[in-house]
């Protein structure tokens, strides 16, 4: 995936100091910036990889003006029992405006993977914040869920992304054909150290399937500055 | 003649359409099926370990395809060493190909395993200081789909069996051991 990460502006929102805080002034670290993702035609998991002003919703995320019409997104909902896909589909209203129809409103917030569906290879650049503290935090259901890492980082998902990875987890890569996957299960090695058969190496924006053994937390406490 | 050539065509036809592909995740500790050394080994059950064998799935499309008609799928791997002898664990990644009878559909599967000694399962079946062995069939009823939209993910083996080889000793290890029980006939006749 061809992916440019550029944080645009670091942003340090200086509080302003009251007379009684004058001597302790207050920063806050905002990293802002935008990320190319490319969809290909076909299958693809993705991710949205930045929290968007005002909100995640689809209207917001995707540049409704390079969106292919008839696209369509799989979202995997694990509130429902069972877990079953709802799908959108980019389309046209009454006034010819692109967007999302009746879904425009449907918020994918960073950390949830998503399957799309393209009729025709399109690059859709997202913009927003790097989530941070415990808003890079994420809670991981039980069984199967798409999952991302929340932070906008690419790397192993062990050493750099820090997956909670428990004996018997398994990860499932689409492959660049849109078809297949390349599976990883975490199990003891050769020397009886837990450890990805095949580390999955994601990249920023790329979504996966996740096979837990457990729910649990996955927290990267993230900052900027780290 | 032209008849017989469309009746050969719609036959091709439906064979095709009746057959598709599933995938499967060939890892064998995932599901706690080893692959263990002839019973005549000492210590018993002692996995077997590392590159000098090799195991391979076989399967056919549908369920309770007979053994003999399953064919290779994917690539033969060495079994792992260390605390993981005996298993079959694929570094780069582990999914397998397999017929089935529709795209994500049934199949039936078996590991076969085999001494590096031989260039395949089938030259070692058999063959003197060669080990050859395979688990009991297996049927998936269902198998991971790439033609679904979305795409579904490769299944488990679950309830794969353990697979226990055989062997046919080396032609000079039988003389020898003809050999040493005549010896031993000859020493007790001479009490």
């Amino acid at each position: 995936m061809r992916t440019k990460t550029l944080l645009l502006t670091a942003v340090l929102g200086i509080a302003s100091a009251s007379a009684a805080f004058a001597q302790t002034s207050v920063y806050s670290v905002n990293a802002v910036g935008y990320v190319n993702v490319v969809f290909p035609a076909g299958f693809s998991i993705r991710a949205n990889p930045l929290n968007a002003t005002p909100n995640n919703s689809l209207i917001n995320i995707f540049d409704s003006s390079v969106v292919p019409l008839g696209t369509k997104l799989y979202r995997y909902d694990t509130s429902t029992t069972p877990a079953a896909f709802k799908i959108y589909t980019a389309e046209e209203d009454d006034n010819g405006v692109k967007g999302w129809g009746a879904n425009n409103g449907v918020e994918l917030k960073p950390g949830e993977g998503f399957f799309v569906k393209a009729t025709s290879t399109f690059t859709n650049t997202f913009v927003g914040e790097v989530p941070q503290g415990t808003a890079s935090n994420q809670q991981v259901p039980n069984g199967f869920s798409l999952r991302s890492s929340v932070v906008p980082q690419a790397g192993a998902l062990d050493t750099v992304l820090k997956y909670p990875a428990q004996l018997g987890d398994k990860v499932y890569r689409l492959n660049a054909d849109g078809k297949n996957y390349t599976t990883s299960t975490f199990e003891e090695d050769d020397n009886g150290t837990p450890a990805w058969s095949k580390v999955p190496t994601p990249a920023v924006g790329e979504g996966f399937w996740v096979l837990s053994k457990s729910a649990k937390p996955w927290n990267r406490d993230f900052s900027v500055n780290q | 003649m032209l008849k017989k050539l469309f009746v050969t065509m719609a036959l091709v036809g439906v064979t095709a359409y009746s057959y598709g592909q599933g995938t499967v995740n060939f890892d064998t500790k995932a599901v706690n099926a080893k692959v263990f050394l002839p019973t005549t080994s000492s210590p018993a059950n002692t996995p077997a370990a590392g590159t000098g064998f090799w195991a391979q799935l076989y399967a056919a499309a549908g369920v309770n395809a007979p053994a003999e008609t399953l064919a290779k799928a994917g690539s033969p791997v060495n079994l792992r060493g260390g605390g993981n002898a005996g298993f079959v664990v694929i570094s780069g990644g582990s999914t397998v190909t397999v017929p089935t009878t529709t795209p994500g559909g049934s199949s039936t599967v078996q590991l076969r395993a085999w001494s590096a000694n031989a260039d395949s399962y089938e030259l070692a079946i058999g063959q003197a200081g060669k080990m050859w062995g395979a688990s009991d069939t297996l049927i998936l009823t269902s198998t991971g789909n790439s033609a679904a939209e979305p795409p579904t993910t490769p299944v488990d083996l679950t309830g794969l069996s353990n697979v226990q080889l055989l062997e046919v000793p080396e032609p000079s290890t039988i003389a020898l051991g003809v050999l040493g029980a005549a010896a031993l006939a000859f020493a007790r006749r001479r009490k």
